[in-house]
């Protein structure tokens, strides 16, 4: 079999399958199997991306301004008193989640081992565990540093300084949150810290645009 | 005397070629976009200053000043959304050289977006919404009305003035954010360890929430604000010399003797607008205007 | 499977959200929304490549969730049924620009770019390790909308190739036909960018 002939076909066999000659000359042509490995090296880099953007507050803006107009929302009750409002406790999970999402999406851009170790997992059927990536604070840190001081060295130095401060503020927020850990106040710090670090993680990754 | 007038004609020439060289050095670019009411703009220009305000008429008019020709004005109009990004044709180009100043004429009704790293931003006179992210940019915003106001920033100095009837969301990591005259029916600012100042009457019947690791928050109140307040800090201190009606139920966490000088709730006048000011280890401070 | 959605399948957190905004509670409606902005704005984002677009097109994905939540009954989750929604709605958009449809001559004629390389010359070296995010990002942002619809859809997303055929009206083998050159294209623009790095340093 030629490599047009097998070049032809791929499109229809990568994902498997194949006849017995296909099979065979991806075996013995090292050129076609080059192409193959990096096709499915791009595929499996691919299902790696995790998003990473917000869109612009606009975008809420928008459309809450939409569903107060059509009438699909009841206006939000005062929540006056002395307490002040009470966030729902679901939003406490969005920033965790986001801190966990950045790390694993700059463990991804570096390249590094981990990511391989990633790979590796998820092609024998793990999953990586998210709690242990959000733990892996200091790993992580050291990952957006390294991505500032590659595009925007003169910063590197603030961003450390504020990790830093970020990372007290965390600590403190969890310190309190294992006191009392029915205490909503307490839960509010601990969200507030991850929404800190998550801006920070996203104004690192920008830099690198 | 011939030395001295063919001298003094060396150094007028030498003046001249030095300014006609730093006049060359610098590249101006115009754009001008017209747009219909509910136009967008975007501005992204990592480093040096982008100045926005208010005219008259339909036409968004920006000039960008560069000082270096490995650096691009990348320009974009789709419909009613407009685009200005600064583009480097060389990565890792010094701040020094990579900055390029903008100023930015916008019909009042536009929605503004700014991103700068070193800024400074100044946004003024406007009423559509203005959303601005920066890493040390000061970030000046002032005279904004019906619109929301979102900041994000880590350590430059937020200033904001005379912003009334928007919801404003300000998130900062340590750098400081004043506020004067800022009233609305919801004002948020949460920062690690920015120092929050707030000079204003709490107006519009609003939700306000001020909350930080351990920065200063200082507060300053009109004896004539009618607001619903409470103020804890975890670790640290709270200072309050507002006239307060204790609560008439028991609030838990601000019992009125038990958490002095860490906690106080109550109501002053006749309790319009939700105050929370919440730190975990900084000082509190609550003060008559 | 993220933490979130492991605390949020042993509670009921997110399935209250629903009901709550079934009922018209703006707080609900604004946390869903804040649970999934970042999934439906990047797909919209790497579907269409444009920012203002991927902001419109995530802002009515959420307008038609939200006048639809009512029909929402739970038989997929909800996450499922908000994505595909998403992707209908970029889908719409880029028929009415007039996005060249998938031609099923054009998958059966061979295609001289993606023809076979005929001088086998050295070996190039293979992309295993060489790419980062940011590049990979960058290369499917350039890739042409039709070959970047499917990548995405495919790729990233993890759609079948029968369910892209449905979504686009095309046949599967126009999906697979479609995806194995949006992979070329990605790897001659991968390799040109590495080429330009190692030329750099």
């Amino acid at each position: 079999m030629k490599c047009a002939e097998f070049q032809r076909a791929l499109p229809y066999i990568i994902d498997g399958g194949g006849t017995a000659e296909e099979q065979e000359h991806l075996r013995s042509c090292n050129i076609c199997a080059d192409l193959v490995q990096d096709l499915r090296y791009i595929a499996e880099q691919a299902k790696l991306l995790v998003p990473m953007e917000d869109p612009s507050p606009r975008v809420w803006n928008g459309i809450s301004k939409t569903l107060e107009r059509e009438g699909l929302v009841k206006p939000a009750p005062a929540r006056r008193g002395l307490l002040g409002p009470q966030r729902q406790s679901w939003g406490f999970l969005a920033p965790l989640a986001a801190v966990s999402a950045l790390a694993v999406g700059l463990y991804i851009y570096n390249g590094s081992n981990r990511a391989e170790q990633t790979t590796t997992a998820q092609q024998s059927g793990e999953q990586p565990a998210m709690a242990q990536v959000a733990d892996d604070s200091a790993q992580d840190d050291q990952q957006v540093l390294e991505l500032v001081a590659q595009h925007q060295p003169s910063m590197r130095q603030t961003y450390e300084q504020n990790l830093k401060s970020v990372n007290a503020y965390i600590r403190d927020a969890k310190a309190s949150l294992q006191q009392n850990p029915d205490d909503n106040e307490a839960k509010e710090y601990l969200m507030q810290a991850y929404e800190q670090k998550a801006m920070l993680y996203q104004m690192a990754a920008r830099s690198g645009e | 005397m011939r030395m001295i007038v063919r001298g003094a004609k060396l150094a007028l020439m030498l003046v001249v070629c030095f300014a006609t060289v730093a006049a060359l050095a610098q590249t101006r670019k115009e754009m001008k976009f017209t747009v219909q009411p509910g136009a967008s703009l975007s501005v992204i220009n990592e480093f040096g200053p982008v100045a926005v305000r208010a005219t008259g008429g339909r036409q968004v008019q920006i000039v960008a000043i560069s000082h270096s020709e490995k650096v691009e004005i990348d320009q974009n109009q789709s419909g009613n959304r407009v685009e200005v990004r600064t583009h480097l044709l060389q990565p890792r180009l010094g701040a020094e050289a990579a900055k390029v100043a903008y100023e930015v004429s916008v019909p009042a009704d536009v929605a503004v977006t700014v991103r700068s790293a070193t800024g400074p931003i100044t946004v003024e006179r406007v009423r559509g919404d203005v959303t601005t992210q920066s890493d040390t940019a000061d970030v000046d915003i002032r005279d904004v009305s019906g619109a929301h106001v979102h900041v994000r920033s880590m350590s430059g100095q937020v200033r904001l003035a005379n912003v009334s009837n928007g919801h404003v969301e300000i998130t900062s990591v340590s750098g400081p954010v004043t506020m004067t005259n800022v009233s609305g029916p919801k004002l948020e600012v949460n920062t690690t360890n920015g120092k929050i100042s707030y000079t204003g009457n709490f107006a519009n019947n609003g939700e306000y929430t001020f909350t930080n690791h351990n920065g200063d928050i200082d507060v300053f109140v009109p004896a004539n604000a009618s607001v619903d307040i409470s103020a804890r800090s975890v670790k640290g201190t709270v200072e309050n010399d507002l006239q307060v009606a204790a609560p008439k139920l028991h609030v838990p966490g601000f019992a009125s003797q038990a958490d002095a000088g860490r906690a106080f709730a109550g109501t002053v006048n006749n309790g319009g607008s939700s105050v929370q000011i919440r730190s975990f280890s900084g000082k509190i401070r609550v003060k008559k205007q | 499977m993220t933490q979130a959605k492991k605390i949020l399948a042993t509670g009921i957190s997110e399935a209250e959200a629903i009901e709550r905004a079934k009922a018209g509670d703006s707080e609900s409606f604004e946390a869903l929304y804040g649970l999934h902005k970042r999934r439906v704005y990047s797909l919209c984002l790497r579907m269409t490549g444009n920012t203002a677009e991927a902001e419109d097109l995530t802002q009515e994905a959420f307008l038609q969730l939200y006048r639809k939540i009512a029909t929402f009954r739970g038989e997929s989750a909800f996450s499922t049924w908000l994505h595909r929604l998403a992707v209908n709605v970029v889908l719409m958009h880029l028929r009415k620009k007039g996005l060249p449809e998938i031609s099923l001559d054009e998958a059966m004629e061979p295609q001289q770019e993606d023809g076979p390389k005929k001088d086998i010359g050295a070996r190039d070296n293979v992309l295993a390790g060489s790419i980062d995010r940011v590049n990979l990002e960058r290369a499917i942002e350039s890739l042409p909308p039709g070959y970047r619809i499917i990548f995405v859809l495919h790729d990233i997303e993890g759609y079948e190739h029968n369910e892209i055929a449905e979504m686009m009206g095309c046949s599967i083998g126009n999906s697979k036909s479609q995806l194995h050159k949006a992979r070329m294209k990605l790897r001659d623009l991968l390799k040109i960018s590495r080429a330009e790095k190692a030329v750099k340093h």
